[in-house]
């Protein structure tokens, strides 16, 4: 519950810093009506459009559209910045699922491997590959990515069209950073909950090894990733903007930049709204699972 | 012994960062051109004697560029982690000695900024400040200070209380004299870690915003902007590409290792110590 002044927090310093920029909207609104800029035309505009309010007035009319779900109208196209929006949330969001997908596929296999095998040849390759493929920044391995797969080996699309195909590349240049972290992750939670005397007891008891691994430990480290995953949303919605830009994939980091190069202040504020909206509602399905997945969690929540 | 080993390895990832510290200084006095002199007769050149590292597409030394590059790239991430390393830490220990609402305000507003996706949040700010590498700076002290209040509020709360501080404040010392002398030098450590650790998470920043075209407006050579410029040229040589994205590579990790031997120097952690499990 604590999230919802976490929200509201974040619109006071959306519209806050967007009432702080340098651009005038009335200015940029009597431009894109093709009214000729003088100080009087100014003034009437400000006061049709409410900016000669005071900045509590102008934020609790902004917000109450907010809720409504208007978002106001884009500066340069004219349209709502909720149809903009819409149109390219789909394309952002799969990718990041992409991402997922692809870490969790990779990075579970390549932990419990790592872990199993501690100290071990693939525990070392898998360790040092960890660590470099975590400190590449991800601009630079989308780079490197066109450069191979694209340009000399012809196998991708340079240009994403927001096909399933070009999809390839750009989900695994987010993916990379987030595996490795996984990774490494997975094989300490492995390896610590190997440790633990209920393993060496099911050893004991003859229990095959397999089993303890798949049944018991695997289960147990499951927590870690749900935890993990919860903290990666962030890195996932930021991650995408570069990613998207490299490979010009049309989701809403891409529309975002070019809005921000146009000064498109009402979809700038629309991204990150959205952004923040995503954000806080992944952490509460997180920590509904955390509770789902913990029964030490929500039994001591029953008994308190 | 296992000791003796994590001091070799600190004073190998301090040589070396030092070493790149070194070369970001001195860079662009022994370069051996211009990294701004446009040559439209030497475009997308491989590398030769005159150019080492090839030219760009407006026939500028690679070399040169990437040399002085590093200059704005590393002492950029250098101030940033400097200045969220103060402020960051004056927030923490203020709002945890003070106490009361203060505290409470302040840990509102830090929990809000951590909740939020750093880059997405550095995007809009950014945006809406315009480019420039100081509105970059700006943005990523912005959004990055949190943890460090996080951090040293922790820090000192765990101190305040211990019977050295009752001491010294029976024996007569002030306030500020007990955070200065008795507080800080013993909350440090693993805000020393953190900032170290820090270097390369801000020389993504720096170099991803200036990829963005929200940092470092060109001609200026930065790695982030070089690489921006050099991807739509990559085809005809890339050594556009190639060579800032090494630079940038081996920087952000030596000062990665430099951090993680400088935390194991700093906090052992003993194998098994984590293992301790709530009931």
């Amino acid at each position: 519950m604590q999230l919802i002044p976490i929200l509201i927090g974040i619109t006071v310093i959306n519209f806050g810093i967007m009432y702080l920029s340098p651009s005038d909207p009335a200015e940029r609104q009597l431009v894109l009506r093709g009214i000729m800029v003088s100080p009087e035309t100014l003034e009437a505009m400000r006061a049709d459009m409410g900016l000669d309010r005071p900045f509590w007035v102008q934020y609790g009319r902004w917000s109450l559209n907010l809720l409504k779900g208007d978002l106001g109208v884009s500066f340069a196209s004219g349209r709502p910045v909720m149809l903009e929006i819409w149109e390219c949330l789909p394309y952002t969001v799969s990718l990041a699922l992409a991402a997922v997908i692809m870490t969790m596929v990779v990075s579970i296999p390549l932990g419990l491997l790592a872990a199993v095998r501690q100290n071990g040849v693939w525990d070392y390759l898998i360790r040092v590959a960890t660590f470099v493929g975590g400190t590449m920044p991800g601009f630079l391995v989308g780079l490197l990515l066109i450069y191979v797969f694209a340009l000399r080996l012809r196998w991708q699309p340079v240009i994403s069209d927001g096909s399933l195909r070009s999809m390839i590349l750009p989900t695994i240049t987010l993916a990379l950073a987030m595996t490795c972290k996984y990774i490494r992750q997975i094989r300490a939670a492995i390896l610590e909950e190997l440790d633990k005397e209920y393993v060496w007891g099911a050893r004991a008891r003859g229990v095959k090894e397999r089993y303890v691994i798949y049944r018991n430990v695997l289960k147990n480290s499951m927590l870690t990733i749900v935890t993990l995953l919860g903290l990666s949303v962030g890195y996932l919605l930021g991650g995408t903007a570069i990613v998207e830009i490299i490979f010009t994939w049309p989701g809403m980091g891409k529309r975002v930049m070019e809005a921000i190069n146009m000064r498109d202040y009402p979809v700038v504020q629309g991204y990150v709204i959205w952004m923040a909206i995503i954000f806080v509602s992944v952490n509460l399905l997180t920590d509904l699972s955390y509770r789902l997945l913990n029964p030490r969690i929500r039994l001591s929540d029953e008994v308190a | 012994m296992a000791r003796d080993k994590v001091r070799t390895r600190f004073l190998v990832f301090s040589a070396l960062s030092v070493a790149i510290f070194a070369g970001a200084l001195l860079g662009p006095f022994i370069v051996p051109n211009d990294p701004l002199k446009a040559d439209f007769q030497m475009v997308n050149q491989p590398p030769s004697a005159r150019f080492p590292f090839g030219t760009d597409k407006l026939g500028r030394c690679l070399f040169s560029r990437v040399v002085c590059g590093a200059r704005v790239t590393i002492f950029s991430s250098l101030a940033l982690v400097g200045v969220i390393f103060v402020f960051g830490t004056a927030v923490g220990v203020a709002s945890s000695y003070a106490g009361g609402r203060f505290d409470t305000v302040c840990m509102r507003v830090t929990d809000i900024v951590l909740a939020f996706p750093d880059m997405v949040l550095a995007i809009a700010v950014a945006g809406f400040l315009g480019g420039g590498l100081t509105n970059a700076i700006i943005t990523l002290a912005c959004v990055s200070w949190t943890k460090y209040a996080r951090l040293a509020r922790s820090q000192v709360l765990a101190l305040r209380d211990q019977a050295f501080i009752e001491a010294a404040r029976l024996a007569g010392n002030t306030g500020p004299q007990i955070i200065f002398r008795h507080i800080m030098p013993n909350a440090m450590g693993p805000l020393i870690v953190t900032a170290a650790l820090d270097i390369g998470v801000m020389m993504i920043g720096v170099a991803g915003l200036s990829f963005l075209g929200l940092g470092v407006r060109p001609p200026t050579p930065e790695w982030g902007a070089m690489l921006n410029e050099g991807r739509t040229y990559f085809q005809q040589y890339p050594g556009t590409i190639f060579f800032p994205g090494v630079a940038i590579f081996i920087s952000i990790m030596v000062f990665n290792l430099f951090g993680d031997s400088l935390r194991d120097l700093l906090a052992p952690r003993q194998p098994g110590e984590t293992a301790k499990e709530m009931p």
